[in-house]
């Protein structure tokens, strides 16, 4: 059980698919206009890596060597296009500010990758909590992302406004340059607070063994 | 070019090699080079505050002021020596401040600035570290970002009155001022377009002190005239205005971001010269000396691995 909850937490933060290994680049950059459309494509990511994990898992001992990689395609193309079809019926407005990038998850890496890296190896309750972390990291960072966005590029918040009349909106945030600005500050940020927490424990490994050493 | 490490640090800084030896050593330094280039645009700033008044003055002063308790702030969050006295900053702040109109907001004036050295520089390494141009950085982020702000054009000594642009008016097809118009500043465009003549003269001081390569602006003024003689466009119009003056001489020519082979210079030159024929003529955007450097900035990398200088008599060992 901790093993399954460690994959859940490890693939919100440590390992987070966008800001940590930074695979899948194409939806967090070029769908997270807004808040909303980057949390259905983080939802649809997510559902359709936890079914072909599920699946891809559940095969692995069938599924020749030589022809996984075209099996695995096949099998998350088929989540693909149900889920393509779901959000169609569901979230039409939605669906068609998607527009191809929900037919492209087909071609993120991220599912391809942890089908390659992970539910081809693990066991099925594994292959799924997996994809529930990576699938719920990569939501929340689109979702962030978008946040960021619409906020400083439309003054709002979930379509919410939340500045009033004398905000000025920044429009390069809602181009691809605000994409790239966006992504690019947030790991920055994360790698700075990464590093000066290493700095942190590696100085405090020294002292210890000062005090070690002092001891004896 | 020979890479070395710098020692204690453990970064690998670039020393510029650019040709075999002898090599003659110069007395210039940074301080020299920006210090001159900041004298030569003295004359501008003064012809700007009496033509705008405050608002030129508020425009350049907030700025040059964010630009370098920007770069004092940086400097210090990444634990460097403050390097500011340097005059780098400043020099961005006031050729920024020359790329925007006098009708600015002040906090967009300010946001420019922050960007211009954050993410135009010292995201970088800081001075000399630079890929892109600060202060182009700073200027196409607000030209993407504030374009209803920041295109309000009003001619000297009006009470607030926006008119069109030169470039504005060009690319709505309807009359253009003529060359006293745009010499004698009656028009209506960003700070720099008013001081063509201060800045032509100042950048062939500095071409003459050899702070700026004259390959650069030879390329990019002697290719736009040819691509605008080309499209059946009347060439010294086109390079009174739109800030080519300032783009080819204290944009494109900066020292930081061009290529370091003799060659690479010009052929970056003729590269501006281009991207600014063909993004202000085909895509009718007045903003095209920005963008034009930008780009090129972007390729100054590869161009100094295509036009590296070979020594004399060297042996090419196996195939690249």
């Amino acid at each position: 059980m901790q093993k399954h909850l460690d994959d859940v937490v490890r693939g919100l933060f440590r390992e987070n698919p966008t800001f940590r290994m930074l695979i899948g680049m194409c939806p967090p950059l070029a769908v997270t206009t807004s808040a909303e459309s980057g949390l259905i494509m983080g939802l649809a990511t997510t559902a359709v890596l936890i079914c072909s994990s599920t699946i891809i898992s559940l095969f692995k001992k069938l599924i020749p060597q030589q022809v996984r990689i075209p099996a695995y395609i096949v099998i998350i193309a088929t989540f693909v296009t149900m889920i393509d079809l779901v959000l169609a019926a569901l979230v039409p407005a939605v669906h068609k500010i998607l527009g191809i990038f929900v037919p492209l998850i087909v071609v993120n890496c991220l599912i391809l990758g942890r089908a390659e890296a992970f539910a081809s190896r693990m066991p099925v309750s594994r292959a799924i909590t997996d994809g529930l972390g990576m699938g719920l990291g990569f939501t929340w960072a689109l979702t962030f992302i978008g946040c960021i966005r619409e906020l400083l590029g439309a003054g709002t918040l979930f379509g919410a406004t939340v500045f009033g009349d004398g905000f000025v909106a920044w429009r390069i945030m809602q181009l691809p340059p605000g994409a790239f600005l966006t992504m690019g500050l947030i790991v920055f940020t994360l790698n700075l607070v990464g590093n000066l927490r290493a700095r942190q424990l590696q100085k405090a490994a020294r002292n210890q063994m000062k005090v070690v050493g002092k001891e004896a | 070019m020979a890479v070395a490490r710098n020692r204690g640090e453990g970064i690998y800084q670039l020393t510029l090699i650019t040709s075999p030896p002898p090599h003659i050593h110069a007395a210039i330094s940074v301080d020299r080079i920006v210090h001159l280039t900041g004298a030569s645009l003295l004359p501008g700033v003064i012809w700007l505050i009496y033509l705008f008044g405050w608002q030129a003055l508020r425009v350049m002063v907030l700025s040059i002021g964010g630009a370098v308790l920007t770069e004092m702030a940086v400097m210090k969050l990444r634990g460097k020596e403050v390097t500011v006295q340097d005059g780098t900053a400043v020099l961005t702040g006031l050729i920024l401040a020359f790329t925007l109109a006098p009708t600015v907001p002040s906090w967009i004036v300010v946001l420019g600035a922050v960007i211009a050295i954050t993410i135009g520089k010292q995201i970088f390494g800081g001075t000399g570290s630079n890929p892109f141009n600060p202060a182009v950085v700073g200027r196409v982020f607000l030209g993407v970002a504030f374009p209803d702000q920041l295109n309000n054009w009003i001619p000297p000594h009006s009470v607030g009155t926006v008119i069109q642009s030169p470039l504005e008016l060009w690319a709505a097809g309807e009359a253009l001022p003529g060359y006293r118009e745009l010499l004698a500043g009656s028009t209506g465009s960003f700070m720099g377009d008013f001081a063509v003549v201060v800045l032509l003269l100042g950048g062939l001081i500095l071409v003459l002190r050899g702070y700026v390569d004259w390959r650069v602006p030879l390329g990019v003024l002697g290719t736009a005239v040819l691509f605008m003689a080309a499209v059946g466009q009347d060439p010294a119009w086109h390079l009174l205005t739109g800030g080519v003056i300032l783009g080819a001489f204290y944009l494109a020519g900066d020292p930081v971001t061009t290529p370091v082979t003799p060659w690479g210079r010009l052929v970056f030159g003729i590269g501006v010269g281009l991207c600014l024929g063909i993004i202000r003529y085909y895509g009718q955007n007045p903003d095209a000396i920005f963008f034009a450097v930008l780009f090129m900035n972007g390729l100054v990398p590869l161009l100094n691995r295509l036009l590296r200088i070979r020594r004399k008599g060297a042996v090419a060992c196996g195939k690249r």
